[in-house]
């Protein structure tokens, strides 16, 4: 996740491709996931893929704000003005960054439980962003709810592998593992920025983790035609 | 093995007893391949004609028989990617 004011220098611009990166493989999956709900008519896969789809949302979402920011703070660095509209364009890239990731991520403790009533999901995604935006520091917030739900879902994959012994349920536990270190990263970002830059990459590893599965998957498939 | 199927396995042991038997296949025979209950069977048998996964017929001796449309044959080829994508997340 990229907020400029956490970034040191030398990651500036990196980041975007960082998050840019981590787009591309969620909406992979999550065009993946609709295609798999349109055939199967399995709920649950659309959950997933709506999932995806939202924490995607949220990362070019972020991209293009922190892209701005930097191509304004390039061109008129001086002027008080622009320094105005660059904090105006952090806040708005950072609270639709926040929704965005929050929806999503409760999207995928929706696909956890058997219920299928809708409100629940309603529910949840009301608990979380008015406990974001209702507190004093809504980053701290932020990161520290995606923290807990990130524990309940490895908690869920973790049980999964116990259950099938797949190593592919492993993976999966194993890269939102790597979501929640980046996770905690982002909370400690606040006040050391090297630990911006190492939520990056274990974010990136999570990911890398979730498509290498993927195409595991694939792989596996085509050897067997 | 004493697991419980679930819908996406039970779905395609259907389709895949159809497919076997190349469309030729009757109710009694499916019955017997999917191993499910005469109203279970009869349940998934309808859902899959009205969401286009197989086609009913009936012969010149009244016997219905059921055949594979081409989202049937689509459902069999990407089964193990979708059980294996479902599996993964731990959905099924």
């Amino acid at each position: 996740m990229a907020f400029s004011c956490f970034s040191p220098n030398w990651f500036s611009g990196l980041d975007i491709i960082f998050e840019l990166i981590f787009a591309i493989i969620l909406l992979v999956i999550a065009v993946f996931a609709f295609r798999a709900y349109k055939l199967s008519d399995q709920k649950k896969i659309k959950y997933i893929g709506y999932g995806f789809l939202f924490i995607g949302i949220s990362y070019i979402i972020q991209s293009i704000f922190n892209f701005l920011i930097i191509a304004k703070l390039d061109d008129n660095i001086c002027k008080m003005v622009l320094l105005q509209q660059v904090a105006l364009l952090e806040l708005l890239g950072l609270y639709s960054h926040l929704i965005f990731w929050t929806i999503g991520l409760m999207f995928l403790v929706y696909m956890t439980f058997r219920s299928e009533n809708k409100m629940l999901l309603v529910l949840l995604n009301l608990i979380a962003l008015i406990s974001i935006f209702l507190s004093q520091n809504h980053l701290i917030m932020f990161y520290a709810l995606s923290s807990a739900v990130l524990i309940y879902l490895i908690g869920h994959f973790m049980n999964n592998y116990l259950v099938c012994h797949k190593r592919n349920a492993l993976l999966i536990a194993a890269a939102f593992v790597f979501l929640l270190v980046s996770q905690i990263h982002f909370l400690f970002s606040m006040d050391h920025i090297k630990f911006y830059v190492m939520g990056h990459v274990f974010e990136l590893l999570a990911y890398l983790i979730i498509l290498f599965n993927f195409y595991r998957i694939h792989k596996n498939e085509s050897k067997k035609r | 093995m004493n697991r419980k199927r679930d819908r996406l396995e039970i779905i395609h042991d259907i389709l895949y007893a159809i497919k076997e038997k190349h469309g030729n296949i009757k109710p009694t025979h499916i019955l017997y391949k999917s191993n499910l209950s005469h109203q279970m069977l009869t349940e998934y048998l309808n859902e899959l004609i009205s969401k286009n996964f197989i086609v009913e017929k009936v012969d010149k001796d009244g016997k219905r028989k059921y055949e594979l449309t081409e989202r049937g044959y689509a459902y069999i080829n990407d089964y193990s990617v979708i059980r294996n994508f479902v599996d993964s997340y731990g959905l099924g």
